[in-house]
């Protein structure tokens, strides 16, 4: 029997996601294998680390991803995995590549990770050398942990307006999706935000909406993306949006500058709006997305 | 104009500033090696502010273009049928492209796609 199976509910309960288990002892007993907190699944999420940035917006990028790093390794309880949603480099440069690779291989939690349009400038081949895995022939994957089924999409391939998917991820959305049962939580990563959020600035996902559409029959999907620097949540249905805040540096709010780009601020005050995201999913209880700076 | 200031130069300082007259010559001649440097680009095109200009440029067959990134971004200078492709131009990267066929060439900005301008190349005009 799948572990899905004993998810018989999934709901809404105020801004978050309710869980609701009737064979109580599953999720808890997988969650004891992997040493997490009984009766919870937990990951992290990190975004937008630009290595090899050194401009006056951060002049350590380096610095601030190994402190990042740091306060997820001394997280009382270790995530299930922590995923990286994109722009892990500045310009796709081989060395930086090294670079970050160096850095996130002190994580103590696996690492899962997808390229932002930064990390594939002029062809994908130095961050599939880096970050390529025989899972993700493609770069796109999926997969499944204490009842959760987790998509990773790559919208920055062969794009020529904004973040786009392509019909032959598309279609692969709609077979792997096919899979599985209404009341499976969802989990989707990907580095451009899939709705528009600000088109304006190319903060929308080109045909993001074929895929909320083929979520629309789940009773609870979360989709979470990096790419503009900060942290933004939004609902439309089912499905739960939220962005996430750079490692690196911030970016203006949409339409608050005459453009998008690195956001300076105060030297003393650059820790307080960068960081990562702690996501919960515990029994009974709303899904915790909680975001950390790293001042805190 | 150069061995002219040195030359009054020396009047004044005559044993010290010797050496120093060799040395420039010496530089100088490197500057001036017969060798022919290329042409500076006629044309050149500023990214600023996620914008190309000029756009559209017009220039002929045969024609340079130097682009320059103004921008605190990264920008790229693709071709949208991946003809030629500048790759990432940090602040103030440059990258400099011959045309050498006529035709209207759409680029793009692979990290800002709809940053967007054409190259309009035309039969050379001396012909």
């Amino acid at each position: 029997m799948k572990r899905t199976d004993f998810i018989e509910h999934v709901g809404w309960t105020g801004a978050g996601i309710a869980w609701t288990l009737s064979a109580s002892g599953l999720m808890s007993a997988v969650a004891d294998a992997r040493g997490i907190k009984s009766g919870a699944l937990s990951f992290v999420q990190i975004s937008d680390s630009h290595i090899g940035f050194s401009r006056p917006e951060n002049p350590d990028v380096a610095g601030t991803l190994a402190k990042t790093i740091d306060d997820i390794n001394a997280l009382p309880v270790q995530p299930s995995f922590v995923v990286h949603t994109g722009d892990v480099t500045h310009l796709s440069k081989p060395e930086q590549f090294d670079a970050a690779k160096t850095l996130l291989s002190k994580l103590k939690a696996p690492l899962v990770v997808m390229p932002g349009e930064h990390d594939v400038i002029g062809s994908p081949d130095a961050y599939t050398a880096a970050f390529g895995s025989k899972d993700a022939p493609k770069g796109w994957h999926s997969f499944d942990m204490g009842g959760v089924h987790f998509i990773s999409l790559v919208n920055v391939f062969n794009f020529e307006i904004d973040g786009k998917l392509g019909q032959e991820q598309l279609d692969w959305v709609q077979a792997d999706l096919a899979a599985q049962k209404a009341s499976t939580p969802i989990v989707v990563f990907g580095h451009v935000p899939l709705y528009a959020l600000y088109p304006q600035w190319g903060w929308t996902t080109e045909d993001g909406a074929a895929v909320l559409a083929k979520l629309a029959r789940f009773d609870a999907v979360t989709v979470l993306n990096g790419h503009i620097h900060q942290v933004i949540q939004h609902t439309e249905g089912n499905i739960r949006f939220a962005t996430a805040a750079s490692t690196a540096y911030p970016q203006p709010a949409p339409g608050t500058a005459a453009k998008p780009g690195p956001l300076k601020v105060p030297d003393d005050q650059l820790l307080g709006v960068i960081g990562y995201r702690t996501v919960e999913l515990a029994m009974r209880k709303a899904a915790a997305v909680k975001d950390h700076t790293l001042a805190s | 104009m150069a061995s002219g200031a040195c030359a009054r130069l020396n009047a004044r300082h005559e044993g010290i500033i010797l050496n120093v007259f060799f040395a420039a010559a010496i530089l100088i001649a490197s500057i001036a090696s017969p060798s022919p440097a290329p042409a500076p680009p006629a044309f050149v095109v500023h990214i600023k502010d996620f914008k190309y200009a000029p756009a559209p440029l017009r220039i002929h067959v045969g024609d340079t273009v130097r682009f320059v990134n103004d921008d605190d971004e990264p920008h790229t200078v693709t071709a949208t049928d991946k003809s030629f492709d500048s790759e990432a131009l940090d602040t103030n990267g440059a990258w400099t492209h011959k045309f050498t066929k006529t035709g209207t060439y759409a680029y793009f900005c692979e990290l800002h796609p709809y940053m967007k301008a054409t190259v309009i190349v035309s039969e050379d005009s001396q012909k």
